[in-house]
C-alpha cells in the first residue's frame, strides 16, 4: 500500500512525507467515507498491493515539498498575501503553529524537532521562552498582511511536542492570535493540538480545554512494551488511556495516531493496540505506515534493522488494522485514515467538503494556511512557503524583524489545475470531469477537465482494469477498493514525476506559454468601431 | 464593420491600425497627464483606467472589455485623463487620432459611428451619476454586473457567464464601496441565488432578480 513497504530507495519525493509533512500532519485524521462502502472488510488482493508498492508522495501539497526553491523570498510571500486579499471573495484563514521541542527522541520520527533535556518549568527555560517570544512576534508580523475580513476559522498546534510548552505559554500564544486575527464564530472555530500523553495527565487536558483547545490528537503509535522500547517511546497504557478519556470528556473530536510496521511489531500485538483504541471510542484514527529510511532520517539509524517486520508481516498488520477498524464501525477516509460515521470528517467526505492540506484531511472549506514557527509551511492558492527549519536561522530572521521564510514555490495555472484534480482524488469518491478549467483558475482557456487531462486519464487504464476507478467523460468514480490507492492514482497527474512520460514535456519542463491562450477572445479593430 | 462602409474604406481603415501589441498584467498603455495622440481598441483581455487625486488616492474610473475603445476622453483636454493598465495578459491595437479624423472626412459613416460612441460614453456617465447618487451598495454592485453583462453581450460574448479580471479593491474603488462590502454582497447574491461565483468566474443565475434589485429602492 502506501509509502515504502520495502526499505529500498524511494525517489526524492518521499522526503516530503518524512521531513516536511509529518511536521504538520495532525488533523490528518480524516474520513474517506465511501457512500457505497460496507462495514464488512474488503478483500485487497495481495498481487494488487505488490503492484502498487512504490514510494509516492502523500500529496498534502502539489507541487510537493522537493519543488520548493530558495529563490522564493519574504517579498514573494507578501505579494501572494496581497493578491489573496484582492480576490473577489477572499478565503478564510487557518493558522498552524509549530512547536519543535521534545523531551526525548522517538527513533521513527522524521519531523522537525529539537530534543530539549532542560525542564521547561513554570518559568520556562531560556531557549523555550525565546522561541515563544519569537512566535508572538511572527504572529504580529503575519497578521498585518491580511485584510480585516479574513476570518480565522482553524488553529492547529503541531510538533515536535506542542504540550512541551506550559499552560501559560500556550495561553499566551492563543491570546495573541485572538487579538491579532479576526476569529470565526465560536461554533465554527477549531483549535487543535497534538498531544504527547507522556507529559500530560487528565487535569492537563482540562486546562488546555480552558484555554480554548477543542480538538485533540493523541500520539499512541503502539501499546506493546517491546515495540515502545525499540523506538524509544515508552508510554504507559493506563496513563495514555486516561489522557484519551479526559480528551473525550472535553471534546467531540479526538484522534489517535498509530503507526504500522514499527520494529518488533506483530499483527497479534498490534491487534491489542487497536482493540484498546477502539474501546476508548475515539472518533478518528490515523494508522500511518512506517517509512524506514535510515539513510535519510538519522534517528532511524538507532533502530535495529533486523527488528523491522518483513513486507509480508507489514501487509498483514495493515490488513488487520483495516478489518478491525471497518468491523468496529469506522469508515475509511482514504489512505491510512479512518473515522466514525458521526465524525465531522466522515460527514465532510459524504458532503464533498473534505479538504486536504499540510495538516492532512480537514473539514474546513478551502482556507489560506498561515504557518508560524520553525519549518512551518504556509499555503495560498498560488503559492507555498516554508519557514526556516533550523531553530537558529528562524531565531535570527525574527531578530532581524523579517518574515522567517526560507523557501517556497509559486504555482502557475497548470500547477493549480493539477493540484485541483490531485486534491479531488485524495478527498472525493466522485470527481466531476465536466468542470471547466476557468472555474478553477483565472483567465485560462475554457476546456473541461476531461479534455485537459485526457492523457493522464488514459494512463489510468491499468487502475480501471484493477477495479480501482471508473472513468467516463463526465466523471471519475473511485471504488471502495480504489480508496486505498488514491496516492497511486493522484501521482499520474504529477507533472514533476519524471516517470510520468504521458504528460507533455512542456508541462514537465514547466512553465506554460500564456500567449497560446485565449485566441478565441481576439476581435479585430474594425469590429471595435 | 457596421454601417455599410465600402470595401476600400475598410482597407483604408485597417491601414491605420498599427500592429497589435501584447501586454502583461500591470503593463500601462499610457499614464495620466501624458499627451493624447492615439486611441486604442482592446482585442483581448481587460484594462483598468484610474486617476490619482490630490491626496494621492487612486480612483478607478473605468474597466475596458474586448471590443471597446480606450482614450476617447483625451480628445478634449489633449492629455490622457487616467492611467490605463492591463489586468491580465491582453492584446491591444492602436490608431493615430489625427489620421482617424482625417479618414472621417472621407467616410461619413465612420464619423457617425465615432460620434455615436462618444455620445454613448457621455450618456452612460450621466446615467451612472444620476443612479449612483441614491443607490444602495447592493444596487451599485448589481448594476455593475448588469452593465458588464450588457457590454459582453454587445460584443458577441455570453451575457450570463463571464470572468471578472478586476480585484475586489478595483471594483470597490470604482463603485465607491469598501472591498469588504463588495465581497459580502457577492456572498449574499450567491446565497440568494442571483449569481454563482467560482474563483473569478461569474454566472448570472437570475438576471431578472438582479434587475429587480436595481429597480427596487430598498435593495
Amino acid at each position: 500500500m502506501s509509502t515504502p513497504l520495502t526499505p529500498s530507495t524511494p525517489p526524492p519525493n518521499d522526503i516530503e512525507k518524512d521531513s516536511q509533512i509529518n511536521t504538520q500532519r495532525h488533523t490528518e485524521v480524516a474520513a474517506s467515507l465511501n457512500q457505497n462502502q460496507h462495514t464488512a472488510a474488503l478483500e485487497i488482493p495481495p498481487a494488487l498491493l505488490q503492484r502498487y508498492v512504490t514510494a509516492i508522495p502523500r500529496y498534502t501539497s502539489y507541487p510537493t515539498a522537493p519543488q520548493f526553491s530558495e529563490q522564493y523570498s519574504p517579498d514573494h510571500y507578501r505579494q501572494q498575501a496581497r493578491s489573496s486579499n484582492e480576490t473577489l471573495m477572499p478565503r478564510n484563514l487557518s493558522l498552524y503553529v509549530h512547536v519543535p521541542f521534545c523531551h526525548s527522541l522517538c527513533y521513527f520520527c522524521g519531523c522537525n524537532k529539537v530534543i530539549t533535556q532542560a525542564e521547561n518549568t513554570q518559568k520556562g527555560n531560556h531557549k523555550v521562552n525565546q522561541y515563544v517570544d519569537n512566535l508572538l512576534y511572527e504572529i504580529d508580523l503575519r497578521s498585518t498582511l491580511f485584510d480585516d475580513d479574513r476570518r480565522l476559522s482553524q488553529i492547529h498546534f503541531g510538533g515536535g511536542t506542542p504540550n512541551f510548552l506550559n499552560k501559560t505559554q500556550l495561553a499566551e500564544i492563543v491570546e495573541r492570535i485572538a487579538s491579532r486575527f479576526h476569529l470565526d464564530l465560536p461554533s465554527r472555530l477549531e483549535i487543535g493540538i497534538e498531544i504527547d500523553p507522556r507529559s500530560i495527565d487528565g487535569n492537563g487536558i482540562v486546562k488546555l480545554a480552558d484555554i480554548g483547545f477543542n480538538r485533540f490528537s493523541i500520539g499512541v503509535q503502539d501499546f506493546a512494551d517491546n515495540v515502545q522500547r525499540a523506538v524509544n517511546r515508552v508510554q504507559d497504557e493506563g496513563k495514555t488511556l486516561e489522557v484519551i478519556a479526559a480528551a473525550s470528556e472535553v471534546s467531540n473530536s479526538v484522534n489517535v495516531d498509530l503507526i504500522t510496521g514499527l520494529p518488533l511489531q506483530t499483527s497479534k500485538s498490534f491487534a491489542h493496540t487497536l482493540e484498546r483504541v477502539v474501546n476508548a471510542g475515539v472518533s478518528r484514527i490515523a494508522a500511518y505506515n512506517f517509512a524506514y529510511l535510515p539513510e535519510r532520517i538519522k534517528a532511524q539509524k538507532l533502530i535495529n534493522r533486523k527488528d523491522i517486520p518483513s513486507v509480508e508481516q507489514r501487509m498483514e498488520i495493515v490488513e488487520i488494522t483495516r478489518t478491525t477498524l471497518l468491523n468496529a464501525g469506522y469508515l475509511h477516509i482514504g489512505m491510512d485514515h479512518f473515522a466514525l460515521p458521526q465524525d465531522s470528517l466522515a460527514q465532510a467526505l459524504q458532503n464533498n467538503t473534505l479538504q486536504r492540506n499540510f495538516q492532512g484531511y480537514t473539514t474546513n472549506a478551502t482556507t489560506d494556511l498561515v504557518g508560524v514557527g520553525a519549518s512551518a509551511i504556509s499555503q495560498f492558492k498560488y503559492s507555498f512557503a516554508q519557514n526556516h527549519t533550523q531553530l537558529s536561522n528562524y531565531n535570527s530572521a525574527i531578530a532581524a524583524g523579517q518574515l522567517p521564510i526560507a523557501r517556497g514555490v509559486t504555482l502557475d495555472n497548470d500547477d493549480v489545475l493539477r493540484a485541483h484534480i490531485i486534491q479531488e482524488i485524495m478527498c472525493r469518491n466522485s470527481i466531476d470531469l465536466q468542470r471547466n478549467t476557468w472555474d478553477i483558475v483565472e483567465a485560462s482557456e475554457k476546456v473541461t477537465l476531461a479534455d485537459y487531462f485526457s492523457a493522464e486519464l488514459t494512463s489510468l487504464e491499468r487502475c480501471i482494469e484493477d477495479g480501482l476507478v471508473e472513468i467516463s467523460s463526465n466523471s471519475m468514480k473511485i471504488t471502495p477498493l480504489g480508496a486505498y490507492f488514491r496516492r497511486q492514482m493522484a501521482s499520474q497527474f504529477d507533472a514533476y514525476l519524471a516517470t510520468n512520460t504521458h504528460i507533455s514535456p512542456s508541462f514537465r519542463s514547466k512553465h506554460t506559454n500564456p500567449s497560446c491562450q485565449k485566441s478565441e477572445n481576439v476581435v479585430k479593430f474594425s469590429q471595435a468601431l | 464593420m457596421p454601417l455599410g462602409i465600402a470595401k476600400t474604406d475598410v482597407e483604408l481603415l485597417e491601414n491605420l491600425i498599427q500592429s497589435s501589441e501584447t501586454l502583461q498584467v500591470n503593463d500601462a498603455i499610457f499614464q495620466q497627464g501624458e499627451r493624447f495622440s492615439k486611441v486604442y481598441a482592446v482585442k483581448s483581455g481587460t484594462f483598468k483606467s484610474s486617476r490619482i487625486d490630490g491626496q494621492g488616492n487612486e480612483h478607478v474610473t473605468a474597466f475596458h472589455l474586448p471590443g471597446e475603445l480606450i482614450g476617447l476622453d483625451g480628445i478634449y483636454p489633449d492629455t490622457y485623463s487616467s492611467t490605463t493598465i492591463a489586468l491580465d495578459t491582453a492584446v491591444l491595437c492602436s490608431m493615430d487620432y489625427d489620421e482617424l479624423t482625417q479618414l472621417c472626412t472621407s467616410i461619413p459613416a465612420l464619423q457617425r459611428q465615432l460620434l455615436r460612441l462618444l455620445s454613448r460614453d457621455i450618456y452612460e456617465s450621466y446615467k451612472a451619476n444620476a443612479e449612483n447618487a441614491d443607490h444602495t451598495a447592493a444596487q451599485k454592485l448589481a448594476s455593475f454586473l448588469n452593465n458588464l453583462s450588457t457590454r459582453y453581450e454587445l460584443r458577441g460574448y455570453s451575457a450570463l457567464s463571464f470572468n471578472l479580471a478586476m480585484s475586489r479593491q478595483d471594483i470597490a474603488s470604482h463603485l465607491g464601496l469598501t472591498p469588504e462590502t463588495v465581497s459580502r454582497l457577492l456572498k449574499r447574491f450567491k446565497h440568494d441565488g442571483l449569481i454563482d461565483i467560482e474563483n473569478r468566474h461569474i454566472e448570472l443565475k437570475d438576471a431578472g432578480g438582479l434587475n429587480a434589485l436595481i429597480a427596487c429602492a430598498n435593495g
